[in-house]
């Protein structure tokens, strides 16, 4: 194969694909919402980005750096926060593994939907079983997973777009055509 | 003048299948069935929660406002006109604080990370008569 520079190694690119998730997951943080229930969740493209393109190992290594070090960051590490993200995000890898990615059946956008949805039932579980053991906890459950739902196949839609153009990247032949 | 290339539905299409699409929709009606299924009667008490506890009761005919220490400081409780809100300020997606009011029974507004959660309740069975008179046989 004819690359323009030498093969990416998985370690380099996690590096990436762990910054950009630590800074989109920081900046969401920060940024106003739309509405009670509606988190992006862009950072997760970045998780299914590495699933796709390197394996599970390498997507639970992007997920575990996003969270500690944005929670390092944004001061909120070891608070009930962390808890809930950290228990949404590795039922969100769970569920990833468990539906097996499968180009024929189901795409990424399927995963990240799954994933989504996963990560959301897994705070509002961790809530209920860590924080406050109260039905009232899941009144609200539905509209959150709602947006998961819209949120998922957004993210999935844009992470098949960002694992397509980065496998032209990464195994483009050299070329001098203008 | 740059070729536009970036069409959604071409997208869409490029990268789902038939059995995504199906999902997709699949898992979308499940889910918009869900809201439906609550209903609403008007609540008449506020009872206030926190981990493990209940801080108290409150009429929702008599407006107040009450102030709550929560894992995050304080969280001020509203009761205003039969309807109730919570406003945390230091929690990050102030979910709670955008709830807004609540009203029907079975509604909650709830602050995960300041620990307190509002509800409002047709009956209040702790302020009945009957309890005490359960608990002193």
């Amino acid at each position: 194969m004819n690359l323009p520079y030498p093969k990416p190694r998985p370690e380099i690119l996690i590096a990436y694909l762990a910054a950009m998730a630590t800074a989109v997951h920081a900046l969401e943080t920060i940024l106003p919402g739309i509405g009670p229930w509606f988190k992006p969740g862009l950072a997760n493209i970045f998780t299914l980005t590495a699933y796709i393109l390197l394996g599970f190992k390498y997507a639970v290594m992007v997920t575990l750096i996003r969270i500690i070090v944005s929670s390092l960051a944004l001061g909120t590490f070891l608070t009930p926060g962390f808890f809930l993200s950290l228990s949404g995000a590795l039922l969100a890898l769970s569920v990833m593994a468990l539906f097996r990615y499968n180009k024929k059946l189901f795409s990424v956008v399927s995963i990240s939907l799954v994933a989504s949805l996963a990560h959301m039932g897994g705070q509002i579980l961790a809530a209920y079983l860590l924080i406050f053991r109260h039905p009232g906890i899941f009144q609200w459950a539905s509209w959150f997973f709602i947006t998961a739902w819209v949120t998922g196949v957004i993210n999935g839609l844009l992470a098949a777009e960002m694992i397509a153009r980065l496998k032209k990247t990464m195994h483009a032949p050299l070329s001098f055509k203008k | 003048m740059v070729k536009k290339n970036f069409h959604l539905k071409a997208i869409f299409l490029q990268h789902t299948t038939l059995a995504d699409r199906l999902f997709m929709i699949i898992s979308a009606l499940l889910l918009l069935i869900l809201p439906l299924l609550h209903h609403q009667t008007p609540g008449a008490w506020l009872r206030i929660h926190r981990p493990g506890a209940i801080i108290d009761t409150y009429a929702l005919n008599e407006d107040r406002l009450i102030s709550v220490t929560g894992l995050l400081g304080v969280v001020r409780v509203e009761i205003k006109k039969n309807k109730a809100r919570l406003q945390e300020f230091r929690s990050p997606r102030l979910i709670g604080t955008r709830t807004g009011w609540i009203q029907h029974q079975g509604e909650h507004a709830v602050c995960i990370p300041c620990g307190v959660l509002i509800e409002i309740r047709r009956e209040d069975h702790d302020h009945q008569p009957s309890s005490f008179d359960a608990i002193a046989q």
